[in-house]
């Protein structure tokens, strides 16, 4: 009965589709699989090891189902039992998998390694994972240890050259790994909230929504327009910050004084507003399950209006002032070119695709957000070079200024917090996964609850898979773009301590 | 040569606009309203008593541990505030304490200025967390 | 004569973490830490000051004190945020931090997660025995 409601409220052709593909996958696998079932925007495929192989195959050479894009794995513990979920993704066809394999207790570290060398056949990207944490430092011709860049700073790289450029590169990402297994077992559900902001701090409204979001839908509950106004306005107002501290930071390794002081500036603007909302400046704890923590007044309502077109004139300013000058412009084109065919391969998203040259944002594919009903273009880049990458975060933030202004002529009256019992909520108990579009990709929850609380979270950023693509975009370039090259990629160290 | 007087313009502009910068010591950013500081027992503003009974509410809510409670009880069976310890080191700030207090009886100061050069002195006892936080505001 | 001895003031901020876009926020001109000389530089060897914040696991600890023992003497240390000075937010269990406590002397403490810009000038300035007026 609830599930009938449930489907009614949230019926769209998305679902359907998905529920089709799910019934064409069962009827062709049939005996090689133990279900399959939909968790949010995915579907969940419970395999055996022996029989991976095969559901691979027939996965990604089956013409209907083209499954050519490898997202992510990782390790998930729920009571006793250790599973691993892998993330495939088909873009033709415009949906993705989640393969669950048990492994194991004895033999963790076995099963792993034959699980990556056999989905090595299929996938490039997993070379990543087979020699990750064994550094070939005894033969490289370079070794560059983590810098005080922001997003540069996780990392080691090691690099082979050829006089001036690179022929090969190696990341290792040792030093990030710094979290403990079950750090949210204990965890009461509003303290979660406040911690997720730390998994991308650049921009850290998104996790606190894509949690928020998931439980909701495990809660089944409709959150009031009005929150829903206040999120998207949040939102917008992080993209914005981000994007213009990636500019500061590319204009720090270019040298460029003057654009770095005057976007710096213009941070501390839009971190102003965000603060007159949450209270804080990096890790709001703003978002709650039913709607938001407090209501916007219309003092913060007038300010936004007063500093909108200070922000669009500022912004614009500080594009041309980069691309009034040519060397700098010499310098970004032709930098660390990411062509279309690899960029789907390796899974990446967010503004880094679309500066190849492919139209996919997840604000206009998904209709639980509000976004629909507003009016704004996706810009896209030809090339995918370095060029192509400032500029589509260029207009990304004018089209974001266009966002907000539309919000704010239409906020809507009415409640901004439905009341649920918060320390005790009962969840469908079921497993979810759930995708929100961040400034540096598709940000991913995958959590399995029952009754009363969550059993199992899983947390998987976009940076990861644009530090593995930077393995194979580095070589062929010159060693002095190497900096330039990976601060472009907008890595947020967050995301890379939480996979 | 039209680009020279553009240029002389925008420079003659520049000498007589306000600097960007807040000369830091001297002025001060207003901190806007909601902003969350340290933590700050409110007192009640007839009676001059501390409006918090030492329920204990905070400390099980804190994830870090970091507030101590204790309670005592007065004649007449009154229950009054004993002891109210705050470990700043440990705080994030997160403001879930204050949310959930359900005498309202505390709430986030603007003050911001922290830095000790011994780690004993994070810790603040009851009389300094009555204290209204100095300059609440200053303006610019 | 005491301004011409006490010219320059270099810190090198090490590791990741969410407190270190606050530091690097005091660079741009609406704070100016520049103003009182204070320098961010990316050599050990030029450092005065050591700022320590974020997370670390095993690796990272060694390689900072490796970096603290290149530095020249005087030489002191800065901890900034509650990850350095209580415990690893996300790895709650590890004694790393407080081991790394025990083993060097640190100097200012910073409460805040993360602390606001100012803050860390207020720090600064009073390392530096700026009277705050
Ligand atoms: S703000 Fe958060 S960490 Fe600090 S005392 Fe309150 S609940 Fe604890
Ligand atoms: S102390 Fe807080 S803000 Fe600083 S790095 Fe740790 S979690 Fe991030």
């Amino acid at each position: 009965m609830a599930d009938n409601i449930y489907n009614k409220i949230y019926s769209s052709s998305r679902t359907v589709f998905l529920e089709e593909i799910g019934e064409k996958l069962k009827s062709i696998l049939k005996d090689k699989i133990e279900y399959i079932r939909r968790a949010g925007l995915d579907l969940l495929i419970l395999v055996s090891k022996n029989n991976l192989y095969q559901v691979i195959k027939e996965l990604k050479d089956n013409p209907d189902f083209k499954v050519n894009s490898f997202q992510s794995i990782a390790a998930l513990t729920n009571g006793k039992k250790i599973y691993l979920i892998i993330n495939l993704k088909s873009f033709d066809n415009d949906f993705s998998v989640l393969l669950k394999i048990e492994i194991s207790q004895r033999e963790i570290e076995g099963d792993y390694r034959e699980i990556i060398e056999m989905l090595a056949k299929f996938y490039r990207a997993v070379k990543f994972y087979k020699h990750s944490g064994r550094l070939i430092s005894d033969r490289c011709d370079i070794k560059i240890l983590p810098r005080s860049i922001e997003g540069l700073d996780c990392f080691d790289l090691d690099i082979l050259v050829d006089n001036d450029l690179i022929r090969e590169a190696y990341v290792s990402i040792e030093i990030a790994r710094i979290i403990g297994d079950d750090y949210y077992k204990d965890l009461k559900l509003y303290n979660l909230i406040a911690y997720i902001s730390r998994f991308d701090w650049k921009a850290g409204i998104f996790p606190e929504v894509c949690l928020c979001e998931a439980l909701e839908e495990l809660l089944q509950l409709k959150v009031t327009e009005r929150a829903q106004h206040i999120r998207m306005l949040l939102c917008e107002l992080y993209r914005i910050s981000n994007h213009i501290y990636f500019i500061s930071n590319i204009c720090n390794i270019l040298q460029h004084d003057i654009a770095y002081n005057l976007s710096l500036l213009e941070r501390e603007r839009v971190l102003r507003i965000i603060e007159s909302i949450t209270g804080s400046r990096i890790v709001p704890n703003f978002i709650r399950i039913g709607g938001v923590k407090k209501d916007i007044s219309e003092e913060i309502m007038v300010s936004i209006r007063k500093s909108l077109p200070v922000l669009f004139r500022n912004i614009r300013r500080i594009e041309k002032i980069m691309t009034g000058d040519f060397l700098l412009i010499e310098r970004l084109r032709g930098a660390g070119i990411i062509s279309k065919e690899i960029a789907l391969e390796y899974g990446v998203s967010g503004p880094n695709l679309r500066a190849s040259g492919i139209r996919h944002d997840l604000r206009k594919v998904k209709d639980s957000f509000l976004y629909k009903d507003l009016s704004f273009t996706i810009p896209v880049g030809k090339s995918g070079d370095c060029l192509d990458r400032i500029s589509v975060r260029f207009n990304e933030m004018l089209q974001s200024l266009r966002i907000i202004n539309q919000i704010i002529n239409k906020f809507p009256e009415g409640d901004f917090i439905k009341k649920i019992n918060v320390s005790h909520p009962e969840f469908k108990s079921s497993e979810i996964s759930y995708g929100i579009e961040c400034p540096h990709g598709l940000f991913k929850i995958y959590l399995e609850a029952d009754k009363n609380n969550i059993n199992s979270l899983l947390v998987k950023g976009p940076s990861f898979n644009s530090l593995i693509l930077s393995e194979e975009i580095l070589a062929g370039n010159k060693i002095e773009d190497v900096d330039l090259i990976l601060a472009s990629l907008d890595i947020s160290p967050g995301e890379i301590i939480s996979s | 040569m039209l680009r020279l007087i553009k240029n002389f313009f925008i420079v003659f502009g520049n000498i007589f606009r306000k600097p960007h910068t807040i000369i830091y010591p001297r002025e001060r950013i207003i901190i806007p309203d909601g902003s969350r500081g340290v933590l700050h027992l409110k007192v009640d503003p007839d009676s001059l008593e501390i409006i918090c009974k030492g329920c204990g509410l905070c400390k099980i809510i804190c994830s870090q541990g970091c507030i101590t409670v204790q309670k005592r009880a007065e004649d007449k069976g009154r229950e009054v505030l004993d002891e109210f310890c705050l470990d700043l080191s440990k705080c994030i700030f997160c403001g879930n304490c204050v949310e959930f207090c359900k005498m309202n009886a505390i709430d986030m100061s603007y003050k911001y200025q922290l830095a000790e050069f011994d780690k004993k002195n994070l810790k603040l006892e009851k009389t300094e967390l009555v204290k209204p936080s100095g300059t609440i505001r200053d303006f610019w | 004569m005491s301004f011409l001895i006490k010219s320059n003031f270099n810190i090198l901020v090490t590791g990741f973490g969410c407190c270190k876009q606050e530091i690097f926020a005091t660079q741009c001109s609406l704070y100016d830490i520049q103003r009182f000389g204070v320098n961010f530089v990316s050599v050990p060897e030029d450092a005065d000051i050591l700022v320590v914040q974020g997370f670390y696991n095993k690796k990272g600890i060694i390689r900072i004190l490796n970096i603290y023992d290149r530095m020249k003497n005087p030489k002191g240390i800065i901890a900034v945020g509650s990850c350095v000075l209580n415990e690893n937010l996300f790895n709650p269990g590890s004694e790393l931090v407080s081991q790394f406590r025990n083993r060097v002397i640190i100097n200012m403490h910073i409460p805040g997660c993360p602390p606001r810009p100012e803050a860390f000038i207020y720090a600064i300035l009073k390392f530096l025995g700026i009277s705050m007026q």
